[in-house]
């Protein structure tokens, strides 16, 4: 499963054994899985595009400062939720940017043909709730929230991509889902 | 300020999560929120592929630096460092300070020299003036 985070490429793979087409295969591998947790944190198609392509050229850059202690795609990770609470703390400028350029619904919704129409119209907009939600939220709690709910990582998959305690990411989600609950309740 | 405490905290959460109606309304809005970021993370084969060589073409940008620039690079900093050595080098001496010590013994020599000479100490020159002029005063006296 793509999704499963540990092991997905080489892990253990040394700085200097990364060689051109390793790299090719590591791009190949990872760049779906990064592009849609930058997507599910930025909620901004180009910004998500961007920040992914940004991801891989620090991750060549950085190869050296790679021990091998995680697998690539938990280093990758690392990485792309750096980025993102980087571009976060700019999240003024991207709101009047995506403003002027009208895009403000960038990430396209899917109907569920198992579901009535109004009920599809019901989940979408609880859906909705969740995003405007995330959004809200300080970058950690809105990383571990997406990591666990979108990517559906485990506790200690994404203790260990960010770089903290199981028990900081337990408190993190317990904060997200508290408030992503709440909006729900001030939406029904 | 109103705070809330922790107890309030818990009591909410249990509250919450206790809540049968709540959680099934969380876990399908948190169920649809997943499948609308996988759709729309759904992208043609030509956008990675895109994506995927405009990542490799700035990796390329970015390959370690040739051997001859290092070295470049190296013999430039010892170049600078040789001329400025050099500068330092060939700065003109400052002048030798004045032997501050000896100045002050000559002074002395001179001055115990001085005393020597004189036929009456320094501290009893006025009295010896005051003396001689009364010598010279008395004659006079005794004309009148």
């Amino acid at each position: 499963m793509e999704t499963a985070l540990i092991g997905v490429a080489t892990p253990g793979v040394a700085e200097e054994q990364i060689a051109p087409e390793e790299f090719e295969a590591i791009v190949r591998d990872n760049q779906r899985r990064i592009y849609r947790l930058l997507l599910a944190m930025l909620r901004d198609s180009d910004e998500a595009d961007n920040l992914t392509q940004e991801c891989f050229l620090r991750a060549f850059r950085k190869r050296a400062g790679y021990r091998g202690e995680a697998g690539i795609a938990t280093w990758l990770t690392r990485i792309a939720i750096n980025l993102a609470c980087d571009r976060g703390r700019n999240r003024r400028l991207a709101f009047w940017r995506r403003l002027l350029r009208g895009q403000e619904d960038a990430v396209r919704t899917v109907a569920d043909n198992r579901r009535t129409p109004e009920e599809s119209l019901l989940v979408q907009e609880e859906a909705g709730a969740v995003w405007s939600s995330v959004e809200k939220l300080p970058q950690q709690q809105r990383a571990v929230f997406v990591l666990r709910f979108a990517e559906e990582m485990q506790l200690d998959e994404i203790a260990s991509a960010m770089d903290l305690d199981v028990g900081t990411v337990k408190a993190h989600l317990w904060h997200a889902t508290r408030a992503v609950r709440h909006s729900l309740r001030r939406q029904s | 300020m109103n705070r809330k405490t922790a107890d309030d905290i818990r009591r909410e959460a249990e509250a919450t999560e206790s809540d049968p109606g709540m959680d099934a309304e969380f876990d399908a809005a948190v169920a649809e929120f997943r499948s609308e970021v996988m759709a729309a993370a759904q992208r043609p084969e030509g956008f990675w592929n895109s994506q995927r060589a405009a990542v490799l073409s700035q990796a390329a940008g970015c390959r370690p630096r040739p051997a001859w620039h290092v070295a470049l690079v190296w013999a430039a900093t010892v170049v600078f460092v040789v001329i400025g050595i050099g500068i330092v080098l060939d700065r003109p001496q400052a002048a030798p300070a004045p032997d501050l010590a000896a100045g002050y013994d000559q002074e002395l020599l001179i001055d115990v020299e001085r005393s020597l000479n004189q036929e009456v100490p320094e501290p009893l020159d006025a009295a010896f003036l005051l003396t001689a002029e009364m010598g010279r005063g008395s004659p006079a006296t005794n004309e009148h």
